[in-house]
């Protein structure tokens, strides 16, 4: 049995790691909070705090999966929970969703997510300049997009873009988590995948070709792009594990920090030990790259 | 090299119609040599200016920029292709940029850089119309015409590893011609452009990751340039492959990319050599800033 002095001292740790949180068990949740009025869609992300911050806490925003065009941001509530103990300022966002709107309106959603964080950083005491993402599946697909920078200011039709704007600074993101995200949506894997994509980007790869490269962050990496955590299952049969080795590769390849977790044995979603070894390695990884102070 | 067969174009440049947004009266030139566009380190950097005599509206421009390894070269190098660019309706540019041993990158990088600002800040001045700058290059100057193409701006190479970095909008092109430029300097070149890639960008391992952020290859996105890549099969300075993966890696990012051959030559073009390569060059920046040929 753990003798009481070792517990108040465990205690004082918590305290101690979680650095910006001054009470790293007491966190607090807001609902429901508007951050984007899309397409007249009052779309709402869930707010998760610690109660307490000392000086700037970093932000993370959670993404949920469902092919573009399912799944409910609340998949997400539990990290957000962990990591406000953690000292994060976590929120899970709502997206609009296929079939009634298509792509880039998810991108679009996401981005407006990291940029309300922004502008609402002093009320919620965030470091703007430590600010990550996290998705699962079309969500770690999304946050992919997130990190290279993908900005949908610039995916207006190529060549028509020499007089586009400079990429806004305020949806980039400084560290990204993806769980089994397809990185290339020009690899048809299969029936299934090729109709979730046809519904997305409303034509068959031969149709819009030049929208599946658009919208593959693949084709956006330049040595720019955040440092990068991949967590995919070794027997995923809905996005091979080959897409996460591609993005991994290529990260390397321009210099960025960039990690693959393959999950043994795992498919499409994770479960018992599979699943907590994955969340073991994204608190770590956002630990690593938005805990320290900036200089 | 490439200065060899002016004297084709000199001839044709009487009878070239110039219809594009703006009008410029066919063959008659003028010069405005040793124009000051930036004096980054007290370097004085200047360029020379070659424009039709009379200008109605607005046309497109180009920057020219001269091959010699980073470290040699001069930008009258490239006067023979203002001059016929002129008789053509645009106003173009030769640049002076910042040479090694004395200067590393990115300063050739931003150097060429201002030079595009410079343009596009003198626009009104020039009758240039900002939207419709190109820029092409030979060698080195090449790989510098390569680097503006896919936006390698010097403030995302100076912010590497710190995302946030914003490409400055005014140094932008609207199209490239890459004439035996390399694009991925971490693959195997020659022993004496590895000396030259050595005092441009460092120590080959403990500088690597320079060598990463000077390859224009790894700045592609699907918001690059339209490229026209001119290459010797046999180029033993800079190996072709360079120019067969830069093709690959544009074309998959869904940029309108060619690449055009050039069978047996090394790297330098002479006799039907140079004239294949120019007519292309000149091609590709009429259909490119030119208004009034149908978007691609």
């Amino acid at each position: 049995m753990m003798p009481r002095a070792g517990l108040s001292i465990l205690v004082v740790f918590c305290i101690a790691t979680a650095g910006c949180a001054e009470a790293s068990e007491l966190i607090h949740v807001e609902h429901n909070i508007e951050y984007s009025n899309a397409g007249d869609q009052h779309l709402k992300l869930d707010l998760t705090r610690p109660l307490k911050i000392e000086g700037l806490a970093p932000a993370v925003v959670f993404i949920h999966g469902g092919a573009w065009t399912t799944g409910k941001r609340s998949h997400w509530q539990f990290a957000c929970d962990e990591l406000a103990r953690r000292g994060f300022v976590a929120v899970t966002v709502q997206y609009r969703l296929v079939p009634a709107f298509k792509f880039p309106a998810q991108l679009e959603d996401v981005q407006a997510a990291v940029r309300w964080l922004r502008a609402n950083a002093e009320r919620f005491r965030i470091d703007p300049e430590r600010v990550g993402a996290v998705g699962v599946s079309a969500g770690g697909h999304l946050a992919e997009c997130l990190g290279v920078g993908a900005d949908v200011e610039r995916l207006a039709p190529h060549p028509a873009n020499e007089n586009a704007g400079p990429i806004d600074p305020s949806c980039r993101v400084q560290c990204v988590v993806s769980y089994y995200g397809p990185c290339d949506l020009t690899r048809q894997v299969s029936v299934g995948v090729s109709n979730v994509y046809l519904k997305f980007l409303g034509g068959t790869l031969e149709q819009a070709r030049q929208k599946y490269i658009l919208a593959s962050p693949l084709f956006w990496l330049t040595p720019d792009a955040a440092p990068t955590l991949l967590i995919h299952g070794t027997k995923d049969d809905v996005v091979a594990i080959e897409q996460s080795e591609i993005f991994r590769d290529r990260l390397k390849a321009v210099g960025v920090d960039a990690e693959l977790l393959p999950i043994a044995q795992a498919g499409h979603g994770f479960e018992g030990a599979g699943a907590e070894r994955a969340a073991a390695a994204m608190y770590d990884w956002l630990e690593r790259h938005l805990k320290a102070e900036r200089k | 090299m490439l200065r060899r067969f002016r004297r084709l174009f000199c001839l044709a440049a009487f009878v070239t119609a110039i219809a594009c947004a703006g009008w410029a009266v066919a063959g008659e030139i003028e010069h405005e040599p040793g124009i000051e566009y930036a004096n980054p380190a007290d370097q004085h950097l200047k360029l020379d200016l070659t424009r039709p005599k009379q200008i109605e509206g607005r046309v497109p421009a180009v920057v020219c920029i001269h091959g010699g390894g980073w470290a040699g070269g001069t930008r009258e190098g490239w006067q023979w292709a203002c001059d016929e660019l002129a008789r053509r309706g645009f106003v173009a540019v030769t640049v002076t940029y910042r040479l090694t041993p004395a200067y590393h990158f990115p300063d050739h990088v931003e150097d060429v850089q201002a030079a595009v600002r410079w343009v596009r800040d003198n626009a009104e001045r020039l009758k240039v119309d900002p939207s419709r700058i190109g820029v092409v290059g030979d060698s080195a100057g090449g790989h510098l015409a390569q680097c503006l193409g896919v936006g390698a701006d010097v403030d995302r190479l100076q912010a590497a590893g710190k995302p946030g970095g914003a490409i400055d909008p005014n140094c932008r092109v609207a199209c490239v011609v890459n004439i035996y430029g390399p694009n991925d300097l971490t693959r195997e070149v020659p022993k004496n452009v590895a000396g030259l890639l050595r005092n441009f960008l460092g120590d080959p391992e403990k500088d690597h990751l320079n060598y990463i952020l000077a390859s224009p290859y790894y700045w592609v996105t699907p918001d690059a340039a339209p490229t026209l890549i001119i290459h010797g099969t046999k180029d033993d300075v800079v190996p072709f492959e360079q120019a067969q993966v830069m093709h690959e890696r544009l074309k998959a990012a869904g940029v309108e990319v060619e690449l055009l051959p050039i069978e047996g030559a090394k790297h330098g073009f002479g006799g039907a050599d140079a004239e294949k390569a120019h007519a292309a060059m000149y091609d590709w920046l009429e259909r490119h800033l030119k208004r009034n040929t149908p978007a691609s």
